[in-house]
């Protein structure tokens, strides 16, 4: 992996979203002149799909899924677009699309978050509702994975305890408005 | 749903258990129903979580993405290469094309010049009254010569160059009538086919003057050239 790269991936498993603007500006033009090429859509399209691509690859490294690159950092990221740009095609056309092999280990990868239910959107939807501090600490504990520590000093708070007991209150928030929403909702 | 479990749950979801304590939780999960619906409430609680996150992510590369529409000018150098190659190639087609499109008058002048005199040339030391018709055509005396052919026009000689006379006048409808009047088998026949296309040129029948390049074309030899540029330039 070449230096540049090797910096972008550091500073994507810390967390810094800077880095995944960068991400984002360095292979965008590639990935969208690709996309266009081989999977019938047009720029904006390819642009929504490089937006999901650049998500997912973010949260498996952030979720350790992804502790190191076996291959570039281009390769995961043209490999995880494929697999979405498939699922796209599938799903537009309602054709069977052959499922093809993905290289490299992206099988591995999770591509799980933009899976929706009507009970994840629900909560997804609450998450908006639930205000601050909650949505930040839950946001930055469950999608971003920082230690507590790390949230406690991004949000200013005077320890870890204090994030550590403020985070459990907002997740029963959470649970308990979400079960309720899923009996009104009658999920 | 205890706190001591949520805090399990986090531990075994960011790997933070110990191979001891992640075999004893899957065992658990394994075992007892009601720790595993709660572990799924949790993890469906999580993935709501990681949805509303993975949105706000999506919101902001959105925005981001929407830079790029707007700047233009921050597009690679190469775009505003080829918009300018592309701004050039079609301004100077079209420059070329208004300039090219020029009007049968202009055409009429570029094409139109009296057919030499081929059949009696001057002698300089002639008399004027001994002059033939066809010695005042080539010295532009058009109303001369075109009385005296008028007097013997049996030839298809005299014919041809008493076209030429009126032709030279600007009196069309005459030039055409002796024009057409020339028989296949004279050598005037082709030069007059050409002078018949630019007499419909002159008097502007766009489709006359079609139809006769096309004759002219068709028959190949030394106006078929010529006629085809015409008929590119109209």
């Amino acid at each position: 992996m070449e230096k540049r790269e090797l910096g972008l991936f550091e500073g994507l498993k810390a967390g810094r979203e800077e880095c995944v603007v960068k991400l984002y500006d360095h292979y965008r033009s590639e990935f969208i002149h690709w996309c266009v090429a081989h999977y019938n859509t047009d720029e904006a399209g390819a642009a929504d799909l490089f937006q999901d691509t650049i998500i997912i690859f973010y949260q498996n490294i952030r979720n350790s899924v992804l502790t190191e690159l076996s291959s570039s950092l281009k390769t995961y990221l043209f490999a995880i677009g494929k697999n979405l740009a498939l699922k796209k095609l599938r799903k537009e056309t309602r054709m069977v699309v052959n499922d093809e092999v993905l290289e490299l280990n992206a099988a591995s990868i999770n591509f799980d978050v933009f899976e929706e239910s009507d009970k994840k959107r629900v909560v997804a939807k609450l998450m908006d509702e639930l205000g601050e501090p909650c949505r930040s600490i839950l946001n930055l504990f469950y999608f971003h994975r920082f230690t507590m520590d790390a949230i406690a000093d991004r949000l200013g708070y005077k320890n870890e305890n204090v994030v550590k007991s403020q985070k459990l209150r907002c997740f029963h928030t959470l649970r308990k408005l979400a079960l309720e929403q899923f009996d009104q909702d009658d999920l | 749903m205890e706190n001591k479990e949520i805090e399990l749950f986090d531990a075994y979801l960011n790997t933070r258990l110990s191979q001891r304590e992640k075999t004893a939780f899957e065992q658990n999960l394994n075992s007892d129903t009601k720790f595993q619906e709660r572990f799924e409430e949790y993890k469906l609680l999580v993935a709501g979580i990681e949805l509303s996150g993975a949105n706000s992510l999506k919101q902001k590369l959105t925005s981001h993405e929407l830079s790029y529409a707007k700047h233009v000018g921050k597009r690679p150098l190469y775009y505003k290469v080829a918009a300018s190659l592309i701004f050039l190639v079609a301004a100077s087609f079209l420059v070329n094309y208004f300039l090219s499109q020029k009007s049968y008058e202009e055409l009429y002048g570029d094409y139109y010049s009296p057919y030499p005199n081929i059949v009696d040339p001057v002698d300089r030391s002639q008399q004027n009254a001994d002059k033939s018709p066809f010695q005042l055509y080539e010295e532009q005396k058009y109303q001369d010569a075109i009385t005296i052919f008028n007097q013997a026009n049996t030839t298809d000689e005299q014919r041809f160059y008493l076209s030429q006379s009126y032709l030279a006048l600007g009196q069309f409808n005459e030039a055409l009538a002796e024009a057409t009047s020339i028989s296949q088998d004279s050598r005037f026949y082709s030069p007059s086919q050409w002078y018949i296309a630019l007499i419909h040129l002159s008097v502007q029948d766009t489709v006359a003057l079609q139809e006769q390049l096309k004759v002219i074309i068709s028959k190949g030899g030394d106006y078929s050239k010529r006629a085809n540029e015409l008929m590119e330039n109209l």
